[in-house]
């Protein structure tokens, strides 16, 4: 047995070697980041530009401004209509995409690589050079909030977003990152434009290119599309102090939905991605969450029959975070399955040397597999730099995973998940 | 511009068709014939597995609905040599993802790992699917989850609006009709017995399509399947031909499946009354069959109609007017007629406008060819989107597998070729050879 996990180990380490041989990265004279990995024969290249500042920045009152301004990128620019843009770039067989999430904005582009010079004129030019025309800016302004509206026809959504305006009370990430009805609803496109200068600025940009196209060549492009651009006003980072929560005591509530199914959410504000327990609760979620070999599904579905779906997740934030367990069941079971999620939350503390090494196997594994595609490659290293932690943390993360024992399993435990704190919403 | 943009995408596609063609995938078949599908890629680190077995709901009579379905939730439950911690948690010790999938015309069970322990993954993944014990107090607590996962599903109104639309279409004339994961009614009553038997039915060499694809040893992978899934009895019946399962009535107008149009004489539309917040619209009209050439324009007409922002439909229903909020279009391919449908959601006054303008659409398409670079993006982006699937092993396998336990294992390779081939009359040809005009079958669910 210990021969396997050695093996295993090894190779994981051996794995990501393979991925990241290439990777390089640069800092222009303006700030703007370049991290690049290459992947030869694979006929594809994956873009991803990440913007430090996301929805957790915006006031209340502009809730979803983020959001909006990034949808907007693609609707015109001082070269290119929005209609000129769609059909430019996906005749190169390329789709431009942007989102938002709380930490940070992003826009990325995949595309053929024998295409990838024509699609990146577009990329930056979009990136660059958005007018925010008035009348995009309204239709793209219904288009969200109609999404806004659907939210409540999915009954997981409606209940995080409950959830959510629970747990994190005061601090930014109560909101919506798509924003409210009311708050999109008053946005204007002057406000759009101003959040776009106010953001959008080179030293606040990390641009991640993976895929079939070498450093050199990306890197005159980038030179070419990002090195010229002054920095305009100060560099000072855009990031408020937000306000501190304070580990809420026990809260709970209650609402009526109109699904079929009733839905449970309970969790406990956690550390933020650059806490030292980090990567331990990440652990600790794969013991509770962590596929079909997980503490919930099999007291959930395999032992019990109560759910389809019920799992746990612990989301990589800045400043805090939390952790939390769902599952959906039917109306008559809630009150159980709230009582297995304190139950299990309790049970932590009896953990066996052989179930920490199945979970970091576990962990280990499908954060490998997740780097399959380049677009995903992408994206992890531009998140690891956007979030703080470098691009080199994708690799140095597995090595954190391997070095937990079961005593900071335990400690993390009593710090963080008591019962005695948890929030729970539930809606039947 | 114009001109210079229709040569860059010509020669665009010729690169592209000579990478496909370095990943030929090999076919072999076993003495009892179960099919073996290898396609190494020795670059890689990880190992894809995934058996396909060629049975899904258009198999099962009304009273059994959502057997299969059922089944691939109880082959995770243990073997003669494995509980069921010994299966997908075993796998995932190992670094490893495993999942499965019923569909209607097939089921599959995938599992992707690190290399060095591909044989390891394929021995439980065999064990589990060819050896299952249906134990009598899983199958009851299984049952739960599913009733659970039906709730689940009718809660969603994107899938509710697909089971209907299935049923809606296919009717009374095909088992497409009925919803994989079966009704409450069947699946509360489903027996030990009624699983064993239809897994000994089924699970057999002709319907297996045992597929590895990513880094591994081809011999010593060879071996144990041989060893595996070649100790399998041939049986000398094979399973029911799809024409077999038709429901008899329509069997004799359907002697052609594949040239077949039908005409739709019930009430075409279909609206849902239901508390969501906008229109959930899904219209279209079955088609072409697995073997059938035509499968190739009617996936570019998809991509004109409402793949991306600068198809015909995005552009006039939600970039110029804002009457919806999304559109997309998609054929779905299946053994029997296949799909042909456009998406939209808009708000509930739009409903009428917005489902006339996609007839309108889809008619056009009949009488006035599709412009070349609207035939060019089209292709561009479904090779995109091809690659993007071989991308990993994992992708590359499913489309191996997909297409051979459907019955035309050629497709992968002649995908890019035949798309190649499409030319603007091929689009009118084929929307005009199965659009169903004026009462095309439409379902609406709406506040």
């Amino acid at each position: 047995m210990k021969k396997i996990v050695l093996l295993s180990h090894f190779l994981a380490f051996s794995l990501f070697h393979f991925l990241y041989a290439q990777t390089n990265k640069i800092v222009l004279e303006n700030g703007f980041t370049l991290v690049h990995c290459e992947k030869k024969k694979i006929r594809l290249v994956s873009v991803n530009l990440f913007v430090k500042d996301g929805a957790a920045v915006e006031t209340d009152n502009e809730a979803g401004i983020t959001n909006l301004t990034v949808q907007l990128l693609t609707k015109g620019t001082t070269n290119r209509t929005s209609e000129k843009i769609a059909i430019e770039s996906e005749s190169l067989g390329a789709t431009i995409s942007a989102g938002c999430s709380n930490n940070f904005s992003e826009v990325s582009i995949l595309v053929p690589s024998d295409n990838f010079a024509s699609a990146f004129d577009i990329f930056a030019d979009v990136v660059h050079n958005p007018i925010f025309p008035e009348k995009e800016f309204e239709k793209e302004k219904i288009k969200i909030l109609a999404g806004i509206k659907s939210k409540s026809d999915h009954i997981f959504n409606v209940a995080y977003d409950y959830f959510n305006e629970l747990i994190f009370r005061n601090h930014p990430y109560h909101k919506p990152v798509e924003g409210y009805k009311t708050t999109v609803s008053s946005l204007t496109a002057s406000q759009i434009s101003d959040n776009y200068r106010k953001h959008f600025k080179t030293a606040n940009m990390v641009l991640c290119v993976t895929g079939d196209v070498d450093f050199e060549t990306t890197k005159k492009l980038v030179e070419k599309y990002f090195g010229n651009i002054k920095i305009i006003g100060t560099t000072e980072k855009t990031k408020k102090e937000q306000p501190k929560i304070e580990l809420p005591k026990q809260s709970k509530k209650i609402y009526t939905g109109k699904f079929q199914q009733s839905y449970i959410f309970s969790g406990f504000l956690a550390p933020d991605i650059n806490q030292k327990e980090y990567a331990t609760l990440k652990l600790v979620n794969a013991i509770l969450g962590g596929g079909m070999g997980s503490r919930l599904f099999d007291v959930l579905r395999e032992k019990n029959g109560l759910v389809y779906e019920g799992d746990s997740f612990y989301p990589s934030r800045k400043e805090t975070s939390d952790f939390v367990l769902y599952a959906g069941t039917s109306k008559e079971n809630v009150a159980t399955v709230e009582k297995i999620f304190i139950d299990e939350i309790k049970k932590l503390s009896e953990l066996t040397d052989d179930e920490l090494k199945n979970a970091k196997e576990y962990l280990k594994g499908t954060y490998f597999l997740d780097h399959r595609t380049i677009q995903r490659q992408g994206w992890w290293l531009g998140f690891w730099e956007i979030m703080g932690r470098g691009y080199e943390y994708d690799k140095k993360y597995v090595e954190d995973i391997d070095k937990i024992t079961v005593p900071d399993i335990k400690n993390v435990c009593d710090k963080y998940l008591t019962p005695k704190n948890i929030t729970t919403v539930i809606l039947k | 511009m114009k001109n210079i943009l229709k040569f860059f995408l010509s020669s665009y596609l010729l690169i592209l068709t000579t990478v496909f063609f370095l990943y030929s995938a090999e076919n072999k078949t076993l003495k009892n014939g179960v099919s073996v599908i290898f396609a190494l890629d020795p670059t890689v680190t990880t190992t894809a597995i995934q058996i396909w077995v060629a049975v899904g709901s258009t198999d099962e009579d009304k009273n059994i609905s959502g057997i299969s379905h059922f089944i691939e939730h109880l082959i995770f439950k243990g073997t003669p040599t494995r509980t069921q911690k010994q299966i997908a948690p075993e796998i995932e010790k190992l670094g490893g993802i495993i999942n499965a999938a019923t569909s209607k015309d097939f089921t599959y069970f995938h599992t992707v790992v690190p290399s060095s322990y591909s044989l390891k993954a394929a021995e439980i993944l065999t064990d589990a699917v060819l050896n299952p014990l249906f134990p009598e107090e899983e199958i009851e607590k299984e049952r739960k989850v599913i009733l659970e996962e039906i709730k689940r599903k009718d809660d969603n109104p994107q899938s509710l609006l697909f089971d209907e639309f299935y049923n809606h279409v296919y009717l009374n004339f095909f088992r497409y009709a009925q919803k994989v994961i079966g009704t409450e009614e069947t699946v509360s009553k489903l027996k030990r017995d009624d699983f064993l038997s239809f897994h000994k039915k089924f699970y057999v060499p002709k319907n297996i399509f045992v597929v590895v694809t990513g880094n591994f040893n081809k011999k010593e992978m060879l071996g144990f399947l041989k060893n595996s899934f070649g100790k399998l009895k041939k049986l000398k019946k094979e399973k029911e031909k799809f024409k077999e399962t038709l429901i008899q009535k329509i069997a004799v107008k359907l002697k052609d499946a594949e040239n077949f149009k039908y005409s739709f004489s019930e009430p075409y539309k279909k609206t849902i009354k239901k508390d969501v917040s906008h229109s959930y619209i899904i219209m279209g009209f079955p088609a072409a069959n697995i073997k059938s050439d035509d499968q190739y324009p009617l996936d570019v007409a998809s991509y004109i109609l409402g793949t991306g922002r600068a198809s015909r439909l995005y552009k006039k229903l939600v970039e110029e007017t804002n009457l919806a909020y999304t559109v997309s279009a998609s054929f779905a391919t299946h053994k029997g007629p296949g799909l042909f449908y456009v998406y939209a959601e808009c708000s509930p006054e739009n409903t009428s406008t917005v489902s006339n303008k996609i007839l309108i659409e889809l008619n056009q398409l009949t009488f006035e060819n599709v412009t070349d670079e609207e035939l060019d993006r089209a292709r561009v982006l479904l090779i995109r989107d091809k690659l993007l699937q071989e991308q990993t092993p994992d992708g590359k396998a499913e489309e191996l597998g997909f297409y051979a336990a459907l019955g035309n294992k050629k497709i992968t390779d002649n995908y890019i070729k035949n798309i190649k081939k499409i030319r603007p009359e091929c689009i009118k040809n084929v929307i005009s050879k199965y659009l169903i005009f004026p009462n095309i079958p439409t379902v609406i669910i709406t506040p």
